[in-house]
């Protein structure tokens, strides 16, 4: 009986070993490369998604960024404008091919812009392409009017480069110039690539790369860990410590130009005042708030872009407080807001100082929220936080004291589409009503200008007026990252989303 | 099972235990050693012990604090929907019951209709249209609650009127209001106590559920606090399994207050559920 006990127990134990090598054993293949991120139509054209081609390394456009926002030649040897500043004269670098063989040359990429317009409305405005005129390898594109970003909007994703003889059965256009060719697409689940030998940077390093979309963010970051993914996009920020400094894994990471800010409404009693606003923005923690909320995954900033682009530098706001919540409550009693009923809420001329403050669901938003809602409530404003859908609509209607905003401030690299639309009387987003001749001026002559240095110089000088009067507070830019297994090589986090895998992608 | 006294004894404990919760629940947020909603990022993940009995969560909020202030948003809002969904449920069954015909015809397709899809995602799908808040979030679970009071009382109206002492009472010129408030409601009532009761325990993972998704409370609430904390799990369980607990161990008092009125009020009821 007893011997028949043992026995039953080694076997019991064998099989619990077989089954935990059977587990072991589903590793990937190292000439696989498995990448957690989202998938989606790979067409430039398709319009949401547009930047799905150029993340998978499928799709190429003739610029791109470098990790500093700079616009760099990529499928281009040479270029230059006309002296009007209509026609630009791009010439393309020999030996590009599709993933099909047939030859990237001026032609192809006139009909791929032509395609991409007539399909897109937002690359038919940003580009302004009056006409194209191709020969060999050479590209003359004639404005509608005097472009300066435009080898910026070239870098935008819908401004990759596809091959448009060679529509696939849906009529998108699915061949690129990249490393890696798509050769099956799940909507929702998955895409599969195949290396494209005659990559004309060279072989790619893997040889097959399979992307996988988990919708759920725990799911992914334990998909990590068990092996099942070689690296992952879009993790939460809490996930960064189970990947970050510990073995067998590591991050990339790389700040972008999404800022974090607070945005004012201008037209209501005491967000219109700029003592009032100054003393809001003493409340704000940025160092903290970088460092815990969205955990360790945000550069502190005063200024509206990152300082490691020509157009920021908290330089540019020497009239932005630092935290500092006990010269808030000093500021707020010098200027007449005191709590003269004893109810723990501060009034002005008889008022009690309540707070509306809106933000929506992005990570970092509403605990931001929440973090402000509580200092603001240490100096005895009456703050509540409303968590929406999308906040649009009600910064259209004015029904908010003060919003918790993020936006991506550099989305062609270039100043002037943020600007424009944030701080210019009357901009679409300008939603707290702020309005200076001053900058307003400053932003039309932006508009019109070629000389990158002035352009830079325009920007900096528009973002020191607005930020003088605490106008907006700027909290934090994000740093995005990509969790890996320690022995991937060749990924990299850019400061845009837009380059993932490239030819040197794989897992050692 | 300890015969009738035992089972008395038994209702008593728990419904003893169910008082003390709810006078607790009502006092808890005074007890509370910090600030429900303070943020304190310097003392963000902290685990159990010293100033945080509990931990602090993300954004180092003391999660018994946040515990205490949200047991009676998490416990009356669950007794709000049981009264709700009871009170119409059986004002409609009543009414479906004993008027008959086409009024009682209507009134069951109609609660057909809220049958036909499961009782979550109908209350998700209301509370997602009313927009996020504890109040929404318990009018959309009374909303999909009431049907269950409707279809039973209606069966018991059904039955009992056809007893001799109704129709004593309508051959004595009572008027139908009257024998529905004096003779029918008095013996319906017993079942839907029963009912009601158990409940509770559902009305409690409702609305922590639909807080879990967003739908509900966004300040101290444990649905809402197990939200928070769940991209936290493996680096600070406790901002997950304080809330978890909390929500279990109430749940769990709801059953057995539940089971205890059954066996007290309904015995045939239960002794029919032991032999399913």
């Amino acid at each position: 009986m007893r011997t028949k006990k043992i026995t039953a127990m080694f076997l019991a134990l064998a099989l619990t070993l077989c089954l935990c090598a059977c587990g072991g054993q589903q590793k990937t293949e190292h000439d696989t490369f498995v990448f957690g991120d989202y998938v989606g139509n790979v067409d430039p054209a398709s319009g949401a998604y547009a930047w799905v081609g150029m993340r998978t390394g499928v799709v190429e456009s003739l610029f791109r960024f470098d990790e500093n926002m700079n616009v760099q030649k990529n499928l281009v040897e040479d270029f230059s404008v006309s002296d009007d500043g209509m026609t630009w004269t791009i010439v393309l670098k020999k030996g590009i091919t599709f993933q099909n063989g047939n030859v990237c040359d001026a032609e192809a990429v006139k009909a791929s812009f032509e395609r991409t317009c007539a399909m897109q409305a937002r690359a038919d405005g940003e580009l302004k392409i009056a006409s194209m005129e191709a020969d060999g390898l050479t590209l003359k594109i004639t404005t509608r009017e005097p472009n300066p970003t435009l080898p910026n909007c070239m870098c935008d994703p819908y401004s990759g480069i596809v091959d448009v003889k060679s529509l696939d059965a849906d009529g998108n256009a699915t061949i690129g110039t990249g490393p890696f060719k798509l050769v099956e697409y799940v909507e929702n689940e998955r895409m599969e690539l195949d290396a494209y030998d005659g990559y004309w940077q060279g072989k790619p390093a893997s040889r097959h790369v399979t992307i996988r979309s988990i919708s759920d963010l725990d799911a992914s970051s334990l998909a990590l860990q068990k092996g099942e993914l070689d690296a992952c996009y879009g993790l939460s920020y809490d996930a960064r410590d189970l990947f970050d400094g510990v073995s067998g894994f590591k991050i990339s990471q790389a700040a972008t130009s999404r800022v974090y800010k607070i945005y004012f409404n201008h037209e209501h009693e005491f967000t219109g005042d700029p003592v009032f606003r100054k003393a809001v923005c003493m409340a704000v923690d940025r160092e903290n708030y970088a460092a815990v909320l969205v955990n360790g995954a945000g550069t502190p900033t005063k200024s509206t872009f990152p300082a490691a682009t020509a157009f920021g530098g908290d330089e540019l706001a020497e009239n932005v407080p630092d935290y500092d919540l006990e010269g808030a409550r000093a500021l707020l009693a010098e200027n007449g807001y005191a709590d003269a009923d004893g109810d723990g809420i501060i009034e002005k001329n008889g008022t009690p100082v309540s707070l509306q403050i809106i933000t929506y669901g992005r990570a970092g938003l509403p605990q931001s929220s929440q973090a402000l809602a509580s200092a603001l409530k240490q100096l005895g404003i009456d703050a509540s936080v409303e968590q929406l859908e999308a906040t649009e609509e009600r910064g259209s209607a004015g029904t908010y004291d003060l919003s918790v905003y993020a936006e991506i401030t550099l989305p062609t690299g270039d100043p002037y589409s943020y600007m424009m639309n944030n701080y210019r009387t009357g901009g679409t987003q300008n939603y707290g009503k702020y309005s200076d001749p001053a900058v307003d001026a400053l932003i039309d002559e932006l508009a019109a200008e070629f000389d990158a240095d002035r352009r830079a110089e325009l920007a900096r000088q528009i973002d020191t007026l607005v930020l003088a009067g605490n106008n907006v507070c700027n909290m934090y830019h994000l740093n995005m990252f990509i969790a890996m297994k320690d022995t991937v090589e060749g990924l990299v986090q850019s400061p845009v989303d837009y380059y993932h895998i490239t030819y040197q992608t794989r897992v050692k | 099972m300890g015969g009738p006294t035992g089972t008395k004894r038994k209702l008593a404990a728990y419904l003893s235990l169910f008082l003390l919760l709810c006078v607790f629940s009502l006092v808890a947020g005074k007890l509370a050693p910090h600030d429900a909603e303070f943020v304190d990022l310097a003392a963000a993940k902290q685990a159990p012990g010293g100033a945080y009995p509990l931990g602090t969560d993300g954004l180092g909020r003391c999660i018994w604090s946040r515990i205490l202030a949200g047991a009676s948003s998490s416990i009356f809002a669950s007794l709000v929907i049981v009264v709700i969904s009871l009170v119409v449920g059986c004002a409609v069954g009543i009414v479906s019951g004993y008027a008959g015909g086409v009024i009682d015809e209507i009134v069951m397709r109609v609660v057909d209709v809220f049958l036909a899809f499961p009782g979550i995602v109908l209350s998700i799908a209301v509370a997602g249209m009313l927009g996020p808040g504890l109040k929404n979030g318990v009018l959309a679970l009374a909303a999909t609650g009431w049907t269950q009071y409707a279809r039973l009382t209606r069966s018991y109206v059904l039955s009992l009127r056809q007893e001799n002492y109704v129709r004593a009472a309508r051959l004595n010129g009572q008027t139908g209001l009257s024998i529905l408030i004096r003779h029918i409601l008095p013996n319906a009532i017993r079942p839907v106590a029963v009912t009601g009761t158990l409940h509770l325990s559902g009305a409690m993972l409702g609305i922590s559920g639909l807080s879990f998704l967003g739908l509900s409370s966004s300040s101290a609430e444990w649905g809402s606090m197990l939200s928070e904390g769940r991209s936290l799990m493996q680096q600070c369980p406790w901002a997950v399994l304080y809330p978890a607990l909390a929500i279990f161990l109430v749940t769990i008092l709801f059953n057995l207050l539940g089971d205890s009125v059954r066996d007290v009020l309904d015995p045939s009821g239960a002794e029919n559920t032991l032999k399913d």
